[in-house]
């Protein structure tokens, strides 16, 4: 049976959550970030990259290449993250919209973590 | 959250066909497709055809209309008063556009394959053919507290504003519910339970700038949440089918500015 309540009511629900703004303003920000990071490194890379695998290497493991990795992988996970969020509350509801937010909240997080661990191994042992 | 198939009940069967009478000229007739659902039946909604002479009606989509349910079915349902664009009660989906069929002239309904189709506001509850129910559209619309709200005791004679400021209400104020918009929206399609959808929000934002509104900090907390305004994601077909020519989309980008002001 359809609940009995007012249209009112049910527009009202729960009430504004008292957030939004900020994954709005750091949705873009991170974009911009990118709009940067990703020419800067692709270009740097397979520059390195043309020049052998050990030159790579040594250009991940330079301060250049690790802080702009580090930045990008963490400027691109997060975007990712916020994005998917934004997917996945579009298109999903009830327990389905949690279990994905949960999922690629987890999975980003892992991923960024797996590709830090990485950048700084390289960092430290180069 | 998102439907992109139609539930059982909503499939649309083929309906009835309504020839032109013998003797209409042929050169004139034009063939509708109108969706029709009687609540009473037990069968779900049809497509019927009526082949229309249309010289014999006015020159607008709710001329046609009226002059079918004159005419030829006397049972077809839908809401019009104004007949000249102000009232909003005739909005519908005419020839795959939300619009309001009394401004819509039957000469810019290009069809197709010959027939043009009419069917309700789309992702709405039916009432009957053409008339969906717009309980949700309305109370979302009396959410935005759509009056001035003022804790300054009001004035002996008016509360006075520039004639700058009052210039900011254009194209804002000329708003006539017609839910056209509203129901373009994807996102309020699949979240239209918490989204407010482009007709609310451009409502909230006529009184989010008028100066002698007292309230805008308040009206600005309802609509902090990723739901009720952020589910906008700039599709634009708002403002594409606001037969009123307002600009629903540009006016959610200005309260996600006034968001961000407040903020940073
Ligand atoms: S903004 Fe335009 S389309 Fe939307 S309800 Fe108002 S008049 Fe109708
Ligand atoms: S009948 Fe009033 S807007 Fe069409």
């Amino acid at each position: 049976m359809a609940r009995l309540q007012t249209p009112r009511s049910k527009i009202s629900g729960l009430g504004s959550s008292g957030h939004g703004t900020h994954h709005y303003l750091v949705q873009r920000v991170s974009a911009l970030a990118l709009l940067v990071l990703v020419p800067f490194v692709l270009f740097q890379f397979l520059a390195a990259f043309t020049s052998g695998y050990d030159a790579a290497y040594i250009w991940v493991g330079s301060w250049v290449g690790t802080l702009s990795l580090l930045a990008l992988v963490t400027a691109m996970f997060w975007h990712l993250r916020l994005g998917v969020q934004v997917v996945v509350e579009d298109y999903f509801g009830g327990w389905l919209r949690m279990v994905l937010l949960l999922i690629s909240s987890f999975g980003c997080f892992g991923l960024w973590l797996i590709s830090v661990l990485s950048i700084l191994k390289v960092f430290f042992e180069g | 959250m998102a439907q992109l198939t139609l539930p059982k009940n909503s499939k649309i069967t083929k309906g009835k066909h309504w020839p032109a009478p013998a003797g209409s000229d042929v050169a004139q007739v034009r063939t509708f497709r109108i969706y029709r659902y009687d609540p009473d039946a037990d069968t779900g909604p049809r497509w019927d055809l009526f082949d229309v002479d249309i010289s014999k009606c006015g020159p607008m989509t709710l001329h046609v209309l009226i002059y079918i349910k004159d005419e030829i079915d006397p049972t077809l349902s839908f809401r019009r008063s104004c007949r000249e664009g102000i009232c909003g009660s005739c909005a519908m989906n005419v020839d795959g556009r939300n619009t309001i069929a009394c401004t819509k002239g039957v000469d810019e309904l290009k069809g197709s394959g010959g027939v043009i189709s009419i069917s309700p506001l789309p992702h709405m509850a039916v009432i009957k053919d053409l008339v969906p129910d717009l309980s949700d559209f309305y109370a979302q619309h009396a959410a935005m507290e759509p009056f001035l709200r003022t804790t300054t005791p009001e004035p002996q004679k008016e509360w006075r504003q520039a004639p700058e400021d009052r210039d900011k209400l254009d194209g804002l104020y000329e708003c006539i519910m017609c839910a056209s918009c509203s129901t373009a929206c994807p996102s309020y399609w699949w979240n239209g339970d918490k989204y407010l959808g482009p007709a609310a929000l451009l409502q909230a934002y006529r009184w989010l700038i008028d100066s002698r509104d007292e309230a805008t900090g308040e009206r600005l907390d309802a609509l902090e949440d990723p739901f009720r305004l952020y589910r906008c994601h700039t599709i634009m077909n708002c403002t594409q089918v606001c037969p009123k020519g307002l600009n629903p989309a540009k006016a959610i980008g200005e309260i996600k500015k006034m968001m961000l002001e407040r903020m940073v």
